[in-house]
């Protein structure tokens, strides 16, 4: 190779979606911990140019997508996954906007994958069945080849949601987890990457898993 | 399989520690917020909860940093209660990295701004807090830190947090807060029953046994103080929390064909701050080179003064028929001291293997323990596991002394700033005087203790200064607080003890042919007691000293010590011990930055206090004048067996330390 070409190619930072639902305390610590560079920020020019993109976010389907909207970054992200240019990692919320529509709210997803979002409903017969679904699940891994590794069959991940995504291509589900019936834990599609669990709070194996999704898989 | 069950441990914050109270008013100190929390965070407990006692009285929350710096460190899910009243504070409290907010008061006086914080940041952000006495057989919610009584039944209660949107109920039993008394297990079931939402089950937990009642009657998660902080019967202070094998053996409905995997597979990291053996000629025997001070070693053809000591230690206590015998005769005196006492003899514990191997030796000859922890807030995740689970199976009772967290590290950062080497002083002299003051108020006349020439070997003379005035005078130039709960010792109080109480120390480990690789097996056999990656890394200060400060400020390690004891007493070979001694020590990035943080340094500031210029123990006032002048009163209460010899060498013969050692 030559020496010029490593100038262009340069590492174009991680870049946390700050659209104003939740909390990326946590996220940022993680990150800081493992002395990984990234911004975070709303800025259409700072999206345009990440390598990787982070939406986090826990709160309402439609308080989301208003948020993405107004910040004028829905076209943006759409139009990176489908340049791929770049890497879209969604956790909880994240994941859920990712789809087309929500049983939560009115507003239509990012559509970038086909499926859509639905509740958790469970009859009277399974009183233990609560809704959210809140604690530490474990999951487990589909058959379905992934750039994910499978060291985290049966781990427990901790989930706080009310909701599910309902993929239309089930071959995209590389875990799975179970409340009540199964439902997709992560899904990963071309540049695209989702977990319905919160690996920033998921202790050790959150951590490893998330470094996976941000292409940094710790070594060793 | 059903949901697994969560149990939370549930830490009350107060003036910047942690507290337990019971029935809400009176308060335990519990111990430094940031090692307890780490501690939890290490165990990976399936979430914690926080509630802010101040923040509660006062109706707000005014420490929004200090709630930031606990959270940041915290990998787990988190949840903060007190003193939220406003839109305003749920959003801060989650900007500063916690997951969920207990809502209590403000259900009843801001349900609008609940409402709005429901809408920005989903349900599952907003425990609804249920304090509640029970009345008439009724439940009846209480508001204002359980003092002001609800007119809204419980059914109007419910009907009200679903209105709002809230994502989980946390209900505590006002009554039994604390007490240990057992759940309300019947109201758990009737709120579970009522509700769709999950429900947390709090107040009164009197067992791990209680924990299932709880999550069988249809709780989603049980929180708990006080036994996941202390030991049962002694109500001392020991951090512990079921393992995963003991979760899944708890809840079997829940865990059938459940495979255990942990992820964690070694605590320590491997380092590169390794040193090799120097230059110097070395002892032919053992590990120790010339440059120890008094290690007497001229050409390296004959063995070290250490070596030497030890020779004639294993004259003095032969393993076999005489120190069977020995041991024997102690254990009846013990007994015979004992009798009429609650407790035979006194024995400090860390968690590391010398004392948890002791416990199980004693207790096995049918002595009554009284087990002491001199807790300096500093403890890791093992040494609380280990304490708790040898106690708890061997059924001895547990005095904790818990220090109080700022002015420890107050003194620490003393030591620190005065450039002296003796940096662990404060933790030694402290399980001292914490044996000694138990030992006076139980009226016990033996403390036993868990060394061993034969493990731990002869400590150098000068390589380590410790008595209280030390301590005082460190604190009194650097400190910016007074001596207060640290159980120091002062002089006449050290003369009282050695001289005139009447209480004996012995380490019996010296008649018994103490192996360490076998006693880590029958400990971890016996008690699931886990090794903890070195002598002394049992504290996360002690580790910090021995892996960073000792050997990269000053260029010593103590594991050419105990290396060298291992080798003479054949538990090793001399060649191995070099190996392991070449190797690079583990060292934790993590440690010293979790050091760095707690005491409050900057990088900067951190670097200069690890490059300021080196200083001894004889540039301070101490007690050692004095000790060399009563030296003949020493060389008495040495030959009655009152002070260890090597007390008497060190601390009353004059310029025993002035050694150049750098």
């Amino acid at each position: 190779m030559e020496k010029g070409e490593e100038v262009t190619k340069e590492v174009r930072p991680i870049c946390v979606l700050d659209y104003g639902v939740g909390n990326l305390g946590s996220l940022k610590a993680l990150l800081d911990r493992e002395r990984i560079t990234y911004v975070v920020t709303s800025s259409r020019e700072d999206v345009i140019e990440a390598q990787t993109i982070l939406l986090s976010g826990v709160g309402s389907f439609d308080s989301g997508m208003k948020n993405l909207e107004s910040l004028g970054l829905t076209e943006i992200l759409r139009g990176k996954v489908s340049l791929q240019s770049g890497k879209l990692v969604g956790l909880c919320l994240g994941m859920q906007l990712l789809f087309e529509t929500s049983e939560e709210g009115e507003l239509p997803g990012l559509g970038i994958v086909p499926g859509e979002v639905k509740h958790f409903r469970f009859g009277v017969s399974q009183p233990w069945l609560k809704t959210p679904h809140m604690g530490w699940s474990q999951i487990k891994k589909t058959s379905y080849s992934s750039g994910i590794s499978d060291q985290y069959d049966k781990h427990r991940f901790y989930f706080v949601h009310s909701y599910y995504a309902a993929p239309s291509d089930d071959s995209i589900v590389k875990y799975r987890a179970f409340h009540g019936h199964e439902f997709p834990a992560v899904i990963e599609s071309g540049n695209v990457i989702a977990s319905q669990f919160h690996p920033e709070k998921s202790s050790l194996q959150g951590r490893s898993m998330l470094l996976e999704m941000l292409g940094r898989a710790h070594e060793g | 399989m059903k949901v697994e069950p969560r149990l939370i441990p549930l830490l009350l914050l107060k003036n910047g520690s942690f507290v337990k109270t019971i029935q809400f008013s009176t308060d335990n100190y519990v111990g430094d917020p940031l090692n307890v929390i780490s501690i939890f965070n290490d165990f990976e407990v399936d979430e914690v909860m926080l509630i802010d006692l101040d923040n509660s009285r006062k109706g707000k929350i005014e420490n929004f940093d200090y709630l930031e710096r606990i959270a940041s460190d915290f990998q787990l899910p988190l949840t903060y209660g007190g003193g939220i009243n406003s839109l305003e504070d749920i959003t801060n409290v989650i900007r500063s990295g916690f997951e969920k907010v207990v809502v209590n008061s403000a259900i009843f006086t801001q349900a609008d701004s609940i409402k709005t914080a429901v809408d920005k940041f989903g349900g599952q952000a907003l425990i609804a807090g249920l304090d509640y006495r029970e009345i008439n057989g009724n439940i009846v919610p209480y508001y204002n830190g359980g003092k002001e009584q609800t007119n809204l039944s419980l059914e109007n209660w419910c009907k009200r947090i679903k209105e709002i949107g809230f994502g989980e109920v946390l209900m505590t039993n006002i009554d039994r807060e604390g007490t240990r008394t057992g759940l309300d297990v019947m109201n758990i079931k009737k709120l579970s029953e009522m509700l769709s939402l999950p429900v947390i089950a709090h107040g009164g937990a009197s067992s791990r046994d209680d924990l299932v009642h709880a999550i069988n009657q249809g709780a989603s998660a049980v929180a708990a103080g006080t036994i996941f902080l202390m030991q049962r019967g002694s109500e001392s202070i020991i951090i512990n929390y079921p393992s995963r094998e003991e979760v899944t053996k708890m809840f079997p409905d829940f865990y059938r064909d459940y495979e255990i995997r942990s992820f964690r597979s070694q605590v320590m990291q491997e380092g590169s701050t390794g040193k090799v053996i120097s230059n110097e000629v070395m002892c032919p025997r053992c590990l120790i080179t010339s440059e120890i001070p008094n290690s007497k070693i001229s050409d390296g053809t004959k063995q070290c003064f250490y070596c030497d000591v030890h020779d004639k230690l294993e004259q003095k206590y032969p393993l076999g028929e005489k120190s069977d015998l020995a041991f024997a005769k102690y254990i009846a005196k013990v007994k015979k001291d004992g009798v009429g006492k609650k407790y035979d003899c006194i024995l400090g514990v860390s968690g590391g293997t010398d004392s948890s191997f002791l416990a199980h030796v004693m207790s096995k000859h049918g002595l009554r323990i009284l087990a002491v922890h001199f807790d300096n807030t500093w403890n890791s995740p093992i040494a609380t596991s280990n304490i708790y689970a040898v106690l708890n199976k061997l059924g001895i009772d547990l005095e904790t002394y818990v220090v109080n967290n700022e002015e420890y590290d107050d003194i620490y950062r003393s030591f620190l700033y005065s450039g002296v080497r003796d940096i662990e002083t404060p933790t030694d002299i402290g399980f001292m005087g914490t044996l000694y003051r138990y030992a006076e108020k139980y009226g016990i006349k033996h403390i036993v203790e868990g060394h061993s020439f034969r493990t731990e070997g002869i400590s150098p003379l000068g390589w380590l200064y410790m008595d209280g005035k030390y301590i005082e005078v460190i604190q009194k130039e650097f400190g910016t607080m007074p001596l207060r709960s640290f159980p120091n010792i002062n002089f006449w109080e050290f003369i009282k003890w050695m001289a005139f109480s009447g209480i004996q120390r012995t380490r019996p480990l010296y008649w018994l042919d103490y192996q360490k690789e076998e006693a880590k097996v029958i400990l971890s056999n016996e008690y699931g007691w886990k090794w903890y990656g070195g002598h002394h890394l049992e504290n996360r200060f002690t580790a910090f000293f021995h892996t960073c400060f000792f050997p990269q400020r000053f260029g010593l390690d103590f594991r050419q010590i105990e290396l060298s004891a291992l080798v003479r007493s054949g538990q090793l070979s001399k060649g191995r011990a070099i190996d392991m001694f070449v190797t690079s020590r583990s060292v934790d990035l993590n440690l010293i930055s979790f050091v760095r943080k707690r005491l409050g340094f900057s990088q900067e500031e951190f670097e200069g206090i690890m490059n300021l210029p080196k200083r001894n123990f004889y540039d301070y006032k101490t007690y050692k004048k004095r000790f060399e002048k009563l030296k003949p009163l020493f060389w008495i209460l040495m030959k009655l067996n009152r002070v260890p010899e090597s007390f008497y060498i060190k601390y009353c013969k004059r310029d025993s330390f002035r050694f150049k050692t750098f």
